[in-house]
């Protein structure tokens, strides 16, 4: 049956506002500050298979709107009204994607039918663990990572599941905020309920079930026309974090992305082993899943925002996922800071796509930044103080439309700070600058947004300072059509004295009264040749603190002198300039990893990626590493030759690895 | 003769009562370029048409949109901000949240505009979140900094210090210094326009008034002035975008507060309206050309939220939660990439306007669909003054929508009725649930021009069982003028624990709210006598990022339980629980208002056949066109009633009464809708 299109529009608008009334039901009724403050939740309504066809736009965390629930659905033998079930564990079903994450759905009966499912999931402030909030990057395992619960009944028919409660409650560290958010849920998967039985009795049943399948293939017809008007080709394109380990090597994530037609395939062929932290993307090898759909979601969505966002998008997509990598790590690998590789995933995304159409998507989003925790004693009160001063991140890429927009934008913009008056009230710290980085937008005709930093005193004794996330201090943003990478972000510690001390990639540090921490997001990647910026807003830029004169000078060629511009010898500089520069490749990938590149380059990164794709999973990390070490800092210019030869050298130094692959080949 | 006047952006409405209860309500055209002097025609045109002395009128009461105007058009002052240094980015890097998620490629969403990059500058200063003085303000950093901006052109100085909510003192130095070498300066101070904390909050409301400081002033002083020269004697007053009129100098003083004036008043009108048929639990729902406007009445108070939105940014002042969602009569009806059918946001104005204007408007909007339905009269619409061409409302909709849709003209109207009434609802509901209410509790009041058309439509999607429209449903913004209180709110931040505080430490500070309020009363000759006072506290959980507003009533035996109490009791309502734990009181807020009374005014009714004729009016769900009675509205008597499908025309908008609802006239004029299957 197919309903008709005046019907269909008004059915999307009253799945989305049910799927909005979940969300705000959600929202209004759940106790922690966590979810109130940074949104981490979502909701949606599903298809009897679990294709979710609609979701809220106005609140939630943007992650989810792919998301597919089928595996959770068929781990539970048989539905019955009135039923809800959770889950959380990252390894049951790939729908949870760490452990925080408490995932809900609830069977929709109509006249004694299953009708549709009604879905969603908050970010748990703890789930328990080895750590307070249950993620750190040093954990490596699955079981580290708090209580897992796979998918269970928490209500039977109405009646709520007291044991299974219990269970949860008593392994978490806040259980009345775990209790309080799970009656949120079940509060919004009522109201899920209760709205979809509205709309079938509006419409009738059968308009629903046709309606939501219609509403699924409108959105993937939609998606469809967008990629179509995409040029056909391969797309190449690898992008790093970092560390793969506390002072480890770099990890990191290669696609080449295939467009043909009106579909498009991800291969992530090329990217890293799974790693011994918790930075691995639980996708379960399942090439629609959620954190892989995000950042082509955010793509098509960039290119025509009239697009529809459900499941059905993801219907014109598929992906390759090698096991045993990043991407799809094998069980028990810990998940818990996903968070950091995912940001890092949709810029990999980002960066294949604009190859593809150049001149209407931007560089490269800064991605996020450290989220700062201070963990302390108040002199004032004698009590102890765990809070959150705010994430520091950085700003959005400039596009042909003109600046990135600053401090936050594009994937990394739904979290919120928290105000200096509230911090400093709660927390014993002085902050003494909270703002925007000077010269931290990657330079460009639209110039790259800039970064947040922030410099703060502690107060106290004992103070321990976590930067989660913290990342591009080496590999920045990137820039495109001849404009630069934004600024890597920074750690510093006593700035400006005699003890300063750059904390680089650390995550964690304790300080005591009168330190100084210094802190800095990435800037965003610019967009064209800064020598096409328009000259009174690259003056701006400096008058505002955005831009230093030697970056107008150097990077701009603006000549800036007794506050005024000078235009005569501005136009001398930049022609001077332009005669000199070198049209660059597409993308200027900045200083840290032009430098990484010349000895890890593409060719070598191809041998390595055959090499580990032949040994065992549990073999790879460690393998990858003796390598890396035997590499060290000589470049190499051959085309692999060294690191084969390195391998059979491990090999013989390993015979346990040289029997186990002999045994595999017979 | 009291007068209330409200200026809208294409008429300027006037609702006058004079002393024997004679109503009065008309329309002048309004005049954007100087609003005065379309005010003055008006009033010229009431002098002359009830020969009415000047000087008889007492009261003057004001609605308006010079504020908001301001800042659509980008026309107020070229702001300077001064921040505590290190922090003059505040304003640019906002509190990180988007309404647009999904986009890599975003537009800044803070006000950026009030004051961009190089005309914020940081002084030296700091005082700590205790008060105290932790760096002196540094003088020359500051004359230093002015004078920087000045060469920049700035004419109006915002100031934001943190931490000034505790402890004003930089900020009023700073104020004097200024004052003494630039005494022509506007400046605004961030601790008395909203003394309460977060940096960027303060900051926003603290530009915003700076920003339009200039444009209400001149604009309130010729205004005041244009009066006087009429003979008026009567004090201008304004109404301030929380419900409550203020006299002119302090709506000049504080401009930031007339952000809703308008709107305000309609709330008022329709709070009045609603209340004098006996309803006290009311939705409004005001469409016109290019949106609709949602409020909620609950027990016939207005609801207020803490921060508005004024051209989508969020600013931190009290208002009536007026709700404008882009749809209304105007919005054009277009196809997507995947062939559904969308109405709006995009709307034709009334330049071209719809294709039935054959003013050069091609693409069909809603009104073009009401014509071909046939539930309005193509001679008679707007009190006749615009011919309608219902030629091209047909062919609009055949070209852009039926054909693609391979559909007729007919479904393709409905399809565009049915598209449009399925998002309005929705924005009703979601205004409502937000708010914690049912609306299925709620009575619907029909406003606009367009609200009547539309609106069983609604209520039958809300499952709302009655709807009321007033006799004048046009211009209750005027008459809510007439009805509303003389009000002035001062707050203060208090942030102290509610068990670390005393009954005596709370009415300290309040006596201290009192003094300012009763200034302000006194401003405007208020009898003392007559002024009541309410109390309110802003209080949250202690780790709680937001706080509720709940009344604090100090005569009652232990207040501070009681006020504990019903914040519970409000928790629960609104958030859907609420426990037993230790709370902080944010803020305190005193509100002083003087009640008018409201002017009595007789109904007036035509004698006669209230017949028209009639009309072939398209149902969708009929699949047919049925002839339909059309009745004049002026001619309905008191107490007569009618049954749907019909009909009703006045001058200012159209009633569709659909089968299944029945309607009947009230003591006051207004009709009352009631959905039959509802009658048991």
């Amino acid at each position: 049956m197919k309903i008709d299109k005046i019907t269909l529009e008004i059915l999307k608008n009253h799945s989305r506002a049910a799927a909005e009334g979940m969300a705000y039901t959600l929202y209004r009724t759940a106790h922690s500050t966590f979810v109130k403050e940074t949104e981490d939740f979502t909701c949606g309504i599903t298809t009897p298979d679990g294709e979710t066809f609609a979701s809220p736009v106005e609140l939630g965390v943007t992650w989810f709107v792919g998301l597919n629930y089928k595996t959770v659905i068929e781990m539970i033998d048989k539905y019955e009204e009135g039923d809800i079930c959770i889950t959380n564990d990252p390894y049951s079903g790939h729908v949870s994607t760490h452990s925080p994450d408490m995932h809900c759905w609830k069977p929709v009966f109509f006249g004694g039918e299953l009708v549709s499912f009604v879905v969603g999931h908050i970010h748990n402030t703890d789930v328990g663990g080895a750590v307070p909030a249950s993620i750190s990057r040093t954990l490596s395992e699955i079981h580290q990572e708090g209580i897992r619960i796979p998918p269970t009944k928490i209500v039977r028919r109405g009646e709520l599941n007291k044991e299974v409660l219990d269970i949860m409650l008593t392994n978490v560290r806040m259980p009345e905020q775990n209790w309080g958010d799970l009656k949120a849920q079940i509060a919004a998967m009522n109201t899920g309920e209760r709205r979809v039985h509205e709309i079938i009795n509006k419409f009738g049943v059968d308009v629903f079930k046709a309606g939501i399948q219609d509403l699924l293939s409108y959105a993937e017809a939609q998606a469809r026309s967008i990629i179509s008007d995409l040029p056909d080709g391969n797309y190449f394109f690898a992008d790093y974090m970092d560390e793969d380990s506390e002072d480890g090597y770099p990890c990191r994530l290669a696609l080449t992305l295939i467009i043909s037609g009106d579909s498009i395939t991800l291969d992530f062929t090329g990217s890293d082993p799974q790693i011994e932290s918790s930075i691995n993307i639980p996708t379960g090898g399942q090439e629609r899943h959620a954190l892989l759909m995000v950042g082509v979601i955010y793509i098509l969505y960039s290119l025509d925002p009239k697009l529809f966002l459900n499941a059905g998008v993801c219907r014109a997509i598929g992906s390759i996922l090698p096991e045993g990598t990043v991407i799809n790590p094998a069980f028990p690998a810990a998940v818990g800071l996903r968070t950091l590789s995912v940001q890092r995933l949709m810029g990999l995304i980002f960066g294949a796509f604009v190859q593809a159409a150049p001149e209407k998507l931007p560089a490269s989003p800064a991605s996020g930044g450290p989220i700062m925790n201070v963990n302390t004693i108040d002199n004032r009160t004698g009590r102890r103080v765990v809070a959150a001063v705010g994430p520091i991140t950085g700003g959005a890429g400039g596009s042909p439309l003109g600046d990135g927009t600053e401090g936050s934008g594009a994937n990394s913009s739904f979290l919120k700070n928290t105000p200096v008056e509230i911090n400093e009230i709660e927390v014993p710290i002085k902050i003494k600058r909270y703002g925007l980085a000077k010269d931290s937008g990657g330079a460009g005709k639209y110039r790259g947004g800039t970064a947040i930093e922030m410099w703060f005193e502690a107060l106290a004794p004992n103070t321990r300072v976590t930067a989660r996330n913290m990342d591009r201090t080496r590999f920045t943003s990137w820039g495109v059509q001849n404009g630069r990478a934004g600024a890597p972000s920074y750690f510093l510690l006593n700035p400006n004295t005699n003890e300063e001390r750059n904390l680089g990639n650390l995550d964690f540090i304790k300080i005591g009264p009168g330190d100084v921490v210094h802190v800095a997001s990435g800037g965003a990647g610019g967009w064209g040749n800064p020598l096409e910026r328009d000259i009174d807003a690259v003056f701006q830029d400096v008058k505002r603190g955005f831009v230093s004169h030697k970056s107008a000078l150097e990077d701009y060629g603006v000549v800036i002198s007794n506050e005024s511009c000078d235009l005569e010898a501005t136009e001398k500089r930049r022609s001077a300039l332009m005669n000199s520069f070198a049209d660059n490749d597409f993308f200027d990938y900045g200083v840290g990893r032009i430098e990484y590149e010349k000895i890890w380059n593409k060719a070598n990164y191809d041998t390595l990626t055959k090499i580990l794709a032949r040994i065992p999973i549990h073999w790879r990390f460690f393998i990858k590493h003796r390598i890396f070490e035997m590499v060290g800092n000589q470049e190499t210019l051959d085309s692999g030759e060294k690191i084969s030869t390195y391998f059979e050298g491990l090999l013989t130094e390993f015979p346990q690895l040289e029997e186990t692959l002999r045994k595999e080949t017979d | 003769m009291q007068i209330g006047v409200d200026v809208g952006g294409t008429f300027t409405d006037f609702s006058c009562v004079s002393r024997d209860g004679k109503t009065l309500t008309f329309k002048v055209p309004s005049t954007p370029h100087d609003p005065s002097k379309g005010v003055i025609a008006g009033i010229r045109e009431i002098i002359s048409q009830t020969e009415t002395a000047p000087a008889e009128i007492s009261v003057f009461a004001h609605g308006t949109t010079v504020a908001t105007n301001a800042v659509l058009e980008r026309k107020g002052a070229n702001v300077g901000l001064l921040t505590t240094e290190g922090f003059r980015d505040v304003l640019e890097i906002g509190r990180q949240m988007r309404t647009q998620m999904y986009s890599v490629r975003l537009r800044p969403e803070t006000p950026i505009f009030l004051a961009p990059g190089a005309r914020r500058v940081g002084v030296i200063e700091r005082i700590g979140s205790d008060g105290d003085i932790i760096k002196p303000l540094n003088e020359d950093s500051l004359i230093r900094a002015v004078e920087e901006l000045l060469i920049q052109g700035v004419d109006a100085l915002a100031i934001t210090f943190l931490f000034s909510f505790v402890n004003p003192l930089h900020e009023l130095q700073a104020q004097e210094i200024i004052s003494r070498k630039w005494p022509n300066l506007t400046v605004s101070l961030s601790s008395q326009v909203d003394p309460v904390f977060r940096e960027y909050e303060r900051t926003v409301v603290t530009a915003f008034d700076a920003y339009i400081k200039p444009t209400v002033d001149t604009y309130l002083s010729n205004l005041s002035e244009a009066l006087q020269n009429e003979g008026v004697k009567a004090p201008l007053q304004v109404m301030q975008s929380r419900g409550g009129l203020a006299g002119c100098k302090t709506a000049r003083a504080r401009p930031v507060r007339l952000f809703l004036s308008g709107p305000a008043g309609g709330v008022i009108g329709a709070l009045e309206e609603g209340r004098t048929n006996g309803f006290q639990n009311l939705i409004t729902v005001d469409i016109g050309g290019t949106s609709c406007d949602i409020a909620l009445i609950n027990n016939s108070k207005p609801l207020l939220r803490q921060e508005g939105v004024i051209d989508t940014f969020s600013v931190r002042v009290p208002m009536v939660d007026v709700n404008a969602i882009g749809s209304g009569g105007g919005s054009v009806a277009w196809i997507d990439g995947a062939g559904g059918l969308k109405v709006g946001p995009h709307s034709a104005g009334s330049d071209p306007g719809p294709a039935c204007y054959d003013k050069g408007g091609e693409k069909p909007t809603v009104t073009d669909a009401s014509l071909v339905l046939g539930l309005l009269d193509a001679n008679y619409f707007a009190n006749g003054r615009l011919q309608l061409n219902g030629q091209k409302a047909h062919l609009s909709i055949e070209k852009y929508i039926a054909q693609p849709m391979q559909i007729s003209p007919d479904k393709a109207a409905s399809g565009i009725h049915r598209v449009l009434v399925s998002q309005m609802s929705e924005g009703i509901r979601s205004v409502s649930v937000k708010q914690g209410f049912d609306p299925r509790e709620f009575s619907l009041m029909a406003l606009g021009g367009a609200g009547p058309l539309h609106a069983c439509a609604l209520a039958d999607e809300l499952q709302i069982t009655k709807v009321l429209v007033p006799k004048n449903p046009g211009v209750l913004s005027a008459s809510g003028l007439l009805n509303a209180p003389i009000e002035h709110e001062v707050s203060v931040s208090f942030n102290k624990e509610l068990n670390g505080t005393t009954v005596e430490e709370i009415s300290k500070t309040l006596e201290k709210l009192d003094v300012e309020a009763n200034q302000l009363m006194n401003d405007e000759n208020a009898d003392s006598n007559k002024v009541e006072t309410t109390y309110f506290a802003d209080i949250c959980y202690i780790g709680q990022g937001y706080h509720l507003e709940v009344g604090l009533d100090l005569r009652v035996q232990r207040p501070l339980e009681k006020l504990y109490r019903d914040f519970l009791v409000l928790h629960d309502r609104v958030y859907g629980h609420s426990v037993e734990a230790a709370v902080r009181i944010v803020n305190l807020r005193s509100v002083h208002r003087l009640a008018t009374i409201p002017p009595t005014s007789e109904v007036f009714i035509n004698q006669g056949d209230c017949l028209k004729g009639s009309r072939q009016v398209f149902v969708d769900s009929e699949e047919q066109r049925l002839t339909v009675p059309v009745i004049d509205r002026s001619f309905m008597q008191i107490g007569s009633s009618i049954e749907g499908p019909v009909i009703i025309e006045q001058g200012d908008t159209t009633t569709w009464v659909p089968r299944g609802w029945k309607g009947s006239v009230l003591e006051t004029g207004s009709l009352l809708l009631i959905r039959m299957e509802s009658d048991s």
